[in-house]
């Protein structure tokens, strides 16, 4: 017994030993950057790879680790302790939603400084302003947008043909879809018609109530109020929530809604153009899309989801290879390997003028829908201000209570604003 | 140097006057020794329990994120916020319904199973223990997946095809705000409940055999059996599995509300304890955070005071 | 004990291998589940066998997971809080047990409240502490903490089965010119060595299933997952349709573990901690 408790500490000291350390340089001449994505297996994450390695390859002295976080607010949660460690990433995908609160929060390097310093205006230049200016913040660009995606609605047009309706012209308005809605769903053994994929956030939020004319956020008197408590966002909230209280839709958390629609359960699927690649691999049906439909006559407002490239980096090696790797990645060739990877919209023309592009998007109507919607595309609010990120958390459960039929959207929506103005109280706005 | 130190120290010795506890003591100090053989667990405890604590206390006066959590010093401002705020009523409210799941699923049904056990033999005691122990080994967010598969809210989810024998339309379980916390509650109180059982059965096997036996031929059957002897014997135990159940209900059931719901469907399935992690972890408000666990602190603090105080008085009534 | 009849006996019986069926049948899903072929799922949902019985999923998973590399983190995680641990409340339970010194009853009761601490007020501030140390993302990181959160309980449960350990035999040893230190490591651990050895058991188990922390300290760096932070991410991965067989898969590999670990060790296991929890 003796022995093993003196052995007992050499043990210890020699797993300590054995424990993987934090990557250091490997090896004299090679700048090594961190790269945070929440690219996994399923979703982009051989895109990724692939990316890097023609980096690499290219960039001999410059070596790029991926790093796959769970989702972007664990991302942003390991960042912001990261970089209160003093050690940032170089280079991070930072969800639109949390655009605002890493422009308040975060030490990023702006756009312009690292043009600056490092160069690459030509590159920038290539953006159309609009896309540009999505990541616009005061008066610095945060990072450079790269992930553009909008909802939506794809279709089993096998199911289509089955209800005797042509899936060459599905509905392009709500009135139209519920019009046809008891005919699909008839015909296809019952099952519900519509399926949301969303997840914690107020992406699917925007698209309804924006489009019939609501706004999130809106600028009043110098201060940012919420726009949640007029008449035209209930409505877009209570339209959504009257499809999935009839029945008509099924009501999934989004884990469960992809499998669902894969397998046959749902007639269609609003979901994100980035989906596409995922889904194609797996339907084993007619797999189309169309765009999200239209309220009546109001313009279609879809929130862009995915995420922006921003550079963390403050050592100077690293901050250029960081550079260079974003630059990289919003490069032609680099844009239409990720477009065409997962379904992310192209940012600029000259994306779609490339050769394996031009090809890809001829063959793939699905991706055509994803960027004909470009745009009615707007970015993805971000409540401003350090209480930001629990002020989109009212107005998401504010979309649970309606779609729960716990109470009425415009009650809900009353409610959240309210909230959500104590929230963000005294953060201005230029408008 | 040991040999000589125990020779001295022989006139130091002493020996104790109640208990069965050895009293060991050497003439350079008398006291040095124990706090060496403390120090190390003492130093972890206070590094990474205490520290903590007294931080949070001070972080709770505060406004601010995880980058810089005293940016700016705001007194009572989230206490008052936080006891003024209808959705922290709500979360606490929640709260108490979870426990009172817990009492029913950890501490109710336990205990009966395990008063079911008096009349088994130690074999067929340790199988049961042994079944029942299984889900409480394995890892929870692990356990919890096949529990979503079975709460799937597509028609043939395993508890929808279930419920449409009996005719009743699919539901969506755990986005339905009456459905989804009791679904919870079942995950965890599911998980815990061999653990409990075990230490049921422990309490009452430390009954001893004489008095039940003795009881027993003084006529005492059944019911009466129970509930005058073996109840109030095992009361002690009871009470300490009531207060175990209580102070962990909100913990136990952190994973499944971590994986599954996220606190949702709007903030049905929300407690104390997860709405604190929300606040730290997604919403970067590192303040209300910490208002909220010294609130929560107090809580538990003045329930296991009062377990204590319970548990003294019941002991001395006994005597 | 069997002072009632027989049929009070059938009655318990019946009740309990109700309760069992119950308690383990979602178990018995999940494995069934992961021998159905992938797509055959839902086919008859209610059995959780097919009769055909396949290990695609397994192969499937083991071969797009890096599930060694998780089981070595849980391995290197676990052992590690488990003898360190083991090396504080050792000696920490000694000094409680056979010794009088001042404030000992306020150090215990600081010992034992420790436990009451909910973990989510700690992970905050540990968390901090570990990235001002650059400490994230490794596993000595990922250790530290965790050698203080429970460690009130091993220190408890010991300081209950050396106080109950006989005390001639301690006083021949002091007769015999022994120090404490050889009192400790040669005649107290070797006799509690069942205790000692269940206690490791369950810190290990225990720190084995952790999820929230091995998540908060290790998600960033997907070699620093854990088993459990890897079935996780695994999980929430979009995979497509019919993808239960695979994730299913996935828990059962990772449950093994422990489960194995608890099979072989239940009986000291069980009989220490429900011995020290109820004494105390």
């Amino acid at each position: 017994m003796r022995k093993l408790l003196t052995i007992l500490p050499l043990v210890a000291i020699s797993l300590l030993a054995l424990m993987p350390h934090s990557p250091t340089a490997v090896a004299q001449n090679v700048v090594s950057i961190e790269y945070w994505n929440i690219n996994n297996q399923g979703f982009g994450g051989a895109t990724v790879d692939l990316l890097i390695e023609q980096f690499e390859a290219a960039n001999p002295g410059i070596n790029v680790e991926a790093r796959v976080q769970e989702s972007y607010p664990s991302l942003v949660q390991n960042l912001e302790l990261q970089v209160a460690g003093g050690n940032p990433p170089a280079v991070v995908q930072i969800g639109w939603p949390y655009l605002d609160y890493v422009y308040n929060n975060l030490p990023y390097v702006p756009v312009e400084e690292l043009v600056e310093k490092w160069g690459g205006a030509e590159h920038v230049a290539q953006f159309p302003e609009n896309i540009l200016n999505l990541t616009l913040m005061g008066d610095s660009h945060v990072g450079l947008a790269y992930s553009l995606s909008n909802p939506v609605v794809y279709y089993n047009a096998d199911m289509f043909v089955k209800a005797g309706l042509d899936p060459d012209n599905p509905p392009t308005t709500w009135e139209g879809w519920l019009e046809i809605a008891p005919q699909l769903s008839q015909a296809n053994g019952g099952i519900p018609v519509f399926n949301f994929g969303y997840g914690s956030d107020n992406w699917i939020l925007q698209a309804f109530v924006e489009s019939n004319g609501g706004r999130m956020l809106v600028c009043k008197d110098g201060e940012y109020r919420s726009g949640l408590d007029s008449p035209e966002a209930a409505a877009g909230l209570q339209a959504w929530a009257d499809i999935v209280l009839s029945g008509q839709s099924l009501n999934a958390t989004y884990n469960e809604a992809t499998p669902a629609f894969i397998g046959g359960e749902t007639v269609t699927y609003t979901y994100s153009i980035a989906g596409r690649g995922n889904l194609q691999s797996q339907a084993s049906f007619d797999l189309r899309a169309t765009v999200f439909p239209q309220f009546g006559d109001n313009p279609v407002r879809v929130p862009s989801g995915g995420n922006l490239l921003v550079v963390f980096a403050t050592d100077p090696q690293q901050q250029e290879a960081a550079w260079k790797f974003v630059q990289h990645l919003t490069s032609v060739e680099g844009l239409s390997e990720w477009t065409r990877g997962l379904g992310y919209v192209p940012l600029y023309e000259a994306v779609l003028n490339e050769p394996a592009y031009a090809e890809f998007i001829t063959q793939n109507p699905i991706q055509q829908v994803g960027n004909s919607q470009l745009d009615r595309m707007v970015r993805w609010t971000s409540f401003p201000g350090p209480n930001g990120l629990a002020a989109g958390e009212v107005a998401f459960r504010a979309t649970q209570a309606a779609l729960g039929g716990q109470m009425s959207a415009a009650e809900a929506l009353a409610q959240a604003a309210q909230e959500i103005n104590e929230l963000i109280a005294g953060q201005p706005c230029t408008e | 140097m040991m040999k000589s130190a125990a020779s001295t120290s022989a006139p130091g010795r002493s020996y104790p006057l109640a208990g069965s506890r050895v009293r060991i003591s050497f003439t350079f100090s008398r006291h040095v020794v124990p706090y060496l053989y403390l120090t190390p667990a003492l130093l972890a405890i206070i590094m990474f329990v205490y520290l903590p604590l007294a931080r949070t206390l001070y972080l709770s006066f505060h406004q601010g994120n995880l980058l810089n959590p005293t940016r700016s010093f705001v007194g009572l401002d989230n206490y008052t916020q936080l006891l003024n705020s209808p959705v922290f009523h709500r979360i606490l409210l929640q709260s108490a319904h979870y426990m009172i799941f817990s009492l029913i699923g950890s501490v109710l049904i336990p205990i009966s199973l395990a008063l079911l056990t008096l009349h088994l033999t130690d074999k067929e005691l340790d199988f049961y223990q042994s079944a029942l122990f299984l889900p409480t080994v394995i890892a929870f967010n692990v356990v919890v997946l096949i529990w979503a598969f079975f709460f799937l809210a597509t028609p043939n989810g395993l508890f929808n095809r279930l419920i449409a024998l009996l005719d009743q339309p699919p539901q969506s379980w755990l986005r339905d705000p009456s459905f989804a916390l009791p679904s919870i509650a079942l995950i965890a109180n599911w998980k815990i409940m061999g653990f409990h059982f075990l230490l049921a059965v422990a309490g009452l096997k430390a009954i001893p055999k004489e008095i039940l036996e003795a009881a027993y031929v003084d006529g005492a059957h059944g019911w009466t059996l129970m509930r005058r002897i073996v109840l109030p014997l095992f009361a002690p135990t009871g009470l300490f599995l009531v207060t175990v159940t209580l102070i962990g209900s909100l913990d136990a059931v952190f994973t499944p509300i971590r994986v599954l719901t996220e606190g949702g469907p709007n903030n049905a399935t929300n407690n104390l304890m997860y709405a604190i992690y929300s606040e730290g972890f997604r919403f970067f408000r590192v303040g209300q955070a910490s208002a909220m666990s010294v609130l929560l602190i107090l809580l538990f603090g003045s329930a296991i005071y009062m377990q204590y105080r319970l548990l003294d008085r019941w002991v001395t009534y006994e005597r | 004990m069997s002072v009632e009849s027989p049929r009070t006996r059938w009655f318990s019986r019946v009740v309990l291998n109700f309760a069992v069926l119950l308690v383990l049948l979602p178990l018995i899903y999940m494995v069934g589940n992961s021998l159905k072929p992938a797509g055959r799922t839902f086919e008859n949902v209610f059995l959780p066998f097919t009769s055909t019985i396949t290990f695609e999923n397994y192969r499937n998973v083991l071969e797009t997971v890096p599930m060694f590399r998780y089981l070595w983190n849980s391995v290197l995680f676990s052992f590690g809080v488990a003898i360190g641990q083991l090396c504080l409340a050792v000696p920490a339970a000694f000094a409680f047990s056979y010794y009088e010194f001042p404030l000992k009853k306020t150090l215990l009761a600081a010992v034992v409240l420790s436990l009451m601490v909910p973990f989510v007020v700690t992970y905050v501030p540990n968390y901090l502490f570990l990235a001002r140390y650059r400490l994230l993302n490794t596993t000595p990181g990922l250790v530290l903490p965790m050698l203080g959160i429970s460690l009130g309980f091993g220190i408890f449960l010991l300081r209950q089965h050396f106080m109950s350990f006989p005390k001639e035999i301690l006083e021949a040893a002091m007769i015999d010119g022994a120090g404490s230190w050889q009192i400790l490591a040669r005649v107290v651990t070797p006799a509690n060595v069942s205790a000692v050895s269940a206690l490791f058991i369950y810190i290990l188990i225990n720190t084995w299933n952790q999820f929230i922390w091995p998540l908060l300290i290790g998600g960033g760096r997907q070699e620093a997952y854990t088993l459990t932070v890897g079935v996780q991410m695994y999980f929430i991965n979009p995979e497509a349709g019919n993808r239960w067989g695979a994730i299913m898969a996935a828990s059962v590999l990772a449950a093994f573990p422990t489960v194995i670990i608890y099979l072989f060790m239940r009986k000291g296991v069980l009989r220490t901690f429900t011995e020290g929890a109820i004494k105390g």
